[in-house]
């Protein structure tokens, strides 16, 4: 019971993180059916901008700001970053190949990918670098009753996420742009002949899309105080079949998505084996993605003749 | 009224409706370059002969080869190429984004290491067990093809990724298999199926009809002789019945599909034919290597073995020379400073030679770069900065002009940073500021490469070739020899 | 006995019924045409036939076998082919490859004797080239000689729909579903095609399902009109009858245009 209980907590850790990522593909999906295969670099880049304001604000162990106030210009810094990244990729890597051949923009986002890694390796190294968040917060704080046991970053982690997220539905949903988005991603044709500034709501998308996925890099360095230059590949996957699981182009889609590979992982970790989890999530995706591709709150799409 | 007042006849009769003959000439009309003729004497030659004399001359070239080390780039190129092909039949024919192809070529490379070494006592021949693993990895490819059937695009080149990251993970982590459902019973002693990170060693040299293939140069003849014939073999196939199907497969599946192309299986084909090749080109991988490693196959492999088949120009096999060729020397020249030094400048060099004209453009460009080179080295001194030169000849030359400051990686890494920056800012400038923008980017460049790129040789080239990779898309998607295509969105 | 017979026939997309219960069949030898405005379901039927689509319920059935749930492959390969409204060419292809890539279901050579060159695979190229050109010389000069190794991108509008239509023959159907041959025709064009589904019929024997909104075609080559408004036949019989049915007129004009 207790391992179950504690499989749970850190599928919910690992799920918001992926979920987070997953929103950033799904927005980008949403509006130029582009499969940005670069944004889990953007995830790392983010998570070294966190890192890299950390130590400029004294370290973890001596830090400049109260914590209750440094957490946030991290993970606000890294977003700003992560955006700006994001709005460059789309620019230089993607603009130019609106009308190229299919497989063009895959090929363009998998050099992208492979530069910004080499570019992160060449600047600060292949080494592992840690938040040290440990000494930012006392361990012992969080939830501890019982067989639950959360520790109070974890609980940063799930809390900011979720309220993201509902921040963003809303956002789709209430405001102007969040419109202009989501007629975007109906017909771009159409709404760039009704008025719309296509490219500058693709450059939003990015920009929003690739702010998440800081902010999640941020949170993964907290939680698990490993930022190195090969994070984003992995984290990236599994955050492009979350959104896939939920139904590309769908928030809530990328939540619930985010949530089942979170707990796939975590469950596959304590049941099936350490070494072996990512197989065993990916056969999971693999079968999902064959019995479902259209995922949870996806719509299928009519084949046109 | 007489008849002379009538318009005369038009002089042609041969004026069918609907035909336009201005079109119709259009040929008679262009004016050959020297470079038309030789490339319409080049492609007037049969396929079959130019692939010919382009191997015997990779044949010859192990001859004259001046050392091993040399010896083992053209190893490394005719593997490439092997490769490229491959990948061409699956990506450039049928348009099936195969992004587990590096994890076929490792399939290879561990079937062929455990069929033949001491790892479990196996020493099976060379001609029994290459056959043996070619087919073993085509089948591979098949069931890997299946998800194919309900997928296709972005999805389908997702599920491939996964698999090409199942293989590395089991490949790195297969040391200690062992059957447990609860996660705590440990039944038995754990079975070592790939040695793990430790791979497999100790693998046997290939054996083919009696003689030992035992040197570089003998897996260089191997490899181009195999390239060879996989390439002559694949050119007949391009215009037969299957190929013409397969090609029509990247076109348009489902009209290909409505008139009698089974899609479906030959999608299965296109991935069991590009497998089978990687397979092949894994055996000798590790025939070569003597051993395999997980890492060896993991993404930064795939990622330049699709630049050496995009490079060329997808879709046609020869070209796939080409982008081998760059992907597999680019790292050597790069190793060490100084050759590295000369393929940059050089490369600089040529690019203001042929392309900045006129030369008042030339001019702007150069006075630009030596501003930017006074102030910075201005800036610098006021910091107290020693500027003098280090090193003679080429180094000495660019160490004048370039400073090479003692705590470099800093410096060296800002400068990388800003080299991105206004690299990518050359790419939103009108043309008539290129030029000056030009030089200021290209000072920054050299300040990046002697201070920090340059002692980096494996990343930089990595850095190329993501590099090249965004840039041929976006600039030549067809890559440097293939021909322009058409595709309705 | 009819050559393809559809029954009751109905589909929808959602909760939207595109064809409702229809029941229509084309005889051997038949030249039929289906009319109706847009979004009547008229390509939907085409899409049916060809496979591409399942009904919800009913049949088709094509000499006398039911061809529903097999592949579009099998389908043609049973002889119905088909050309597409909106061109669906292999652009990057020659124009001889793009016929010559149809003709995969009615050939056998594999992949080995391909690749190998084998004596029989390169007698069954031989033949299937020689097959190509005489398709392409049904079209006079246009589509002949330096065209043959043209990419199809190249061609004009017309000449793309011609190729269309030739590609859709190397097949070697009973049946060919031609999709509005006309659109954007000019009037010497759409003359020429009328002509050709009339030739099409007398000299290779094909039995032909045509959409077409160009009146004047229709007229020139049906034996028999079927009009279509959505999902639901409001009229069959000869071009006369169903160009003067009130029904029909009220699905193009609108209501009470049929008693004006």
């Amino acid at each position: 019971m207790g391992q179950f209980v504690q499989l749970v907590v850190n599928g919910l850790t690992l799920g918001s993180v992926y979920a987070l990522i997953a929103l950033g593909y799904s927005l980008v999906y949403g509006v130029l059916k582009l499969l940005n295969f670069a944004h889990g670099e953007v995830y790392m880049i983010g998570a070294f901008l966190g890192y890299g304001t950390l130590h400029t604000l004294g370290g973890a162990a001596d830090p400049a700001l109260p914590v209750a106030v440094l957490l946030p210009v991290l993970m606000v810094v890294a977003a700003l970053g992560s955006g700006l990244v994001g709005v460059a990729i789309e620019r230089f890597a993607y603009r130019p190949l609106r009308t190229a051949p299919r497989i063009a923009p895959l090929v363009s986002a998998l050099g992208t990918s492979f530069f910004l890694q080499n570019a992160v390796l060449l600047v600060v190294g292949a080494r592992i670098l840690r938040y040290e968040s440990e000494k930012l917060v006392d361990v012992r704080s969080g939830i501890h009753e019982g067989v639950l046991n959360v520790s109070v970053m974890r609980l940063l982690v799930i809390g900011v996420s979720f309220a993201v997220m509902i921040g963003l539905m809303i956002f789709m949903r209430r405001s102007k742009l969040g419109k202009a988005m989501r007629a975007t991603s109906y017909d771009p044709e159409a709404a760039q002949m009704m008025g719309l500034d296509v490219n500058r709501v693709i450059m939003v998308t990015f920009f929003i899309g690739s702010a998440l996925a800081g902010v999640a890099g941020v949170m993964s360095g907290l939680v698990y105080n490993r930022v190195f230059q090969t994070m984003g590949f992995v984290a990236g996957l599994k955050g492009f079949t979350a959104s896939v699981v939920g139904g590309i182009g769908s928030v809530q889609g990328a939540m619930a998505g985010g949530l089942i590979i979170g707990f796939a992982e975590s469950f596959a970790q304590g049941y099936v084996s350490t070494t072996f989890y990512d197989v065993v999530v990916f056969l999971v995706l693999i079968g999902f993605m064959l019995i479902r591709p259209r995922g949870l709150f996806g719509v299928a799409e009519l084949k046109k003749v | 009224m007489t008849d002379d007042t009538r318009p005369p006849e038009p002089a042609s009769t041969d004026r069918s409706i609907g035909k336009d003959q201005w079109v119709e000439a259009a040929a008679d009309r262009r004016v050959e370059t020297r470079v038309d003729s030789v490339r319409r004497r080049i492609s007037s030659t049969p396929v079959q002969w130019r692939i010919l004399v382009v191997g015997a001359v990779a044949l010859l070239f192990a001859l004259v080869s001046p050392s091993d080390y040399i010896t083992r780039i053209a190893f490394t190129v005719a593997l490439y190429t092997l490769l490229a092909t491959g990948l061409n039949v699956v990506v450039g024919w049928s348009g099936l984004l195969d992004l587990g192809y590096a994890a076929f070529f490792g399939f290879g490379a561990y079937a062929y290491a455990l069929l033949s070494s001491d790892k479990f006592h196996l020493h099976w021949p060379t001609l029994v067990s290459v056959p043996v693993v070619v087919a073993g990895t085509a089948i591979l490819g098949l069931v890997l093809g299946l998800p194919s059937r309900r997928l296709s695009g972005d999805y389908l080149a997702i599920v491939t990724l996964f698999f090409g990251q199942i293989f590395v993970s089991i490949a790195n982590n297969g040391d200690r298999l062992q059957i447990s459902l609860n996660g705590n019973d440990v039944p038995s002693k754990p079975f070592n199926l790939t040695g793990g990170p430790n791979g497999v060693t100790g693998i046997d040299p290939m054996s083919l009809f009696g003689y030992r293939v035992h040197t570089i140069t003998g897996y260089y003849l191997v490899t181009v002789v195999t390239a060879a014939v996989v390439i002559l073999l694949f050119y007949r196939l391009r215009n037969a019945r299957s190929g013409l199907a397969l090609r029509s497969m990247r076109e348009d599946p489902l009209a290909a599909e409505i008139l009698s192309v089974p899609v479906r299986r030959l999608r299965l084909v296109a991935f069991a034919l590009g497998a089978a090749v990687a397979g092949l080109a894994g055996t000798i991988f590790a025939a070569v290597q003597q051993s395999v490693f997980g890492s060896n196959f993991d993404v930064p492999f795939l990622v330049l073995l699709y630049a050496s088949a995009i490079l060329g120009g997808l879709g046609n096999l020869g070209a796939g020379f080409v982008g081998a060729f760059i992907v597999a020397v680019l790292p050597e020249m790069l190793r060490t400073p100084s050759t590295g030094r000369l393929l940059v400048y050089g490369a600089l060099v040529a690019f203001l030679a042929l392309r900045m004209r006129p030369l008042g453009r030339l001019g702007q460009f150069v006075a630009s770069l030596i501003v930017t080179g006074a102030l910075v080295r201005a800036i610098l001194a006021g910091f107290g900065t020693d500027l003098r030169p280090r090193g003679s000849g080429l180094s000495g030359f660019t160490g004048a002009l370039v400073p090479h400051l003692e705590r470099s990686v800093t410096f060296g890494n800002v400068a990388f940073l800003a080299l991105i920056a206004g690299g990518l800012a050359l790419t939103l400038l009108s043309h008539e500021w290129r030029p000056f923008a030009g030089g200021v980017v290209t000072y920054v460049g050299m300040l990046a490469w002697e201070n920090r790129l340059a002692d980096q040789g494996s990343i930089t080239r990595q850095l190329l070739i993501g590099a090249s990779l965004v840039a041929i898309m976006a600039s030549r998607p067809q890559g440097i020899f293939g021909t322009k295509r058409v595709e309705v969105l | 006995m009819a050559l393809l017979e559809i029954s009751e026939v109905s589909l929808s997309f959602g909760g939207l019924q595109v064809l409702n219960s229809l029941d229509m069949s084309v005889a051997e030898g038949e030249i039929l045409s289906v009319i109706g405005p847009n979004g009547a379901g008229k390509t939907t039927l085409f899409n049916l036939i060809t496979g591409v689509y399942k009904p919800d319920s009913g049949d088709v059935r094509f000499d006398g076998h039911s061809i529903i749930g097999l592949d579009p492959h099998r389908i043609n390969n049973m002889g119905i082919a088909r050309t597409f409204q909106n061109l669906r060419l292999f652009l990057n292809m020659t124009v001889k490859e793009n016929v010559l890539v149809t003709m995969y279901g009615r050939n056998r050579a594999g992949i080995a004797a391909g690749a190998l060159g084998l004596p029989r695979a390169r007698r069954e190229e031989r033949a299937m080239h020689q097959r190509a050109e005489e398709l392409l010389s049904f079209f006079g000069t246009r589509l002949q000689g330096y065209r043959f190794d043209q990419p199809a991108y190249s061609l004009s509008y017309a000449n793309r729909r011609r190729l269309e239509i030739a590609r859709a023959l190397a097949t070697s159907p009973r049946l060919l579903l031609v999709d509005e041959p006309a659109a954007g025709m000019n009037p010497t064009e759409t003359h020429e095609i009328t002509e050709l589904i009339g030739r099409l019929r007398t000299e290779l024997g094909l039995t032909i399902l045509i959409i077409e909104h160009d009146m004047h075609v229709v007229e020139g080559v049906s034996d028999r009109v079927v009009a279509l408004d959505y999902g639901v036949k409001i009229a069959e019989g000869s071009f006369s009858s169903v160009a003067t049915d009130p029904a029909v007129i009220e699905a193009y004009l609108g209501k009470g245009a049929a008693t004006k």
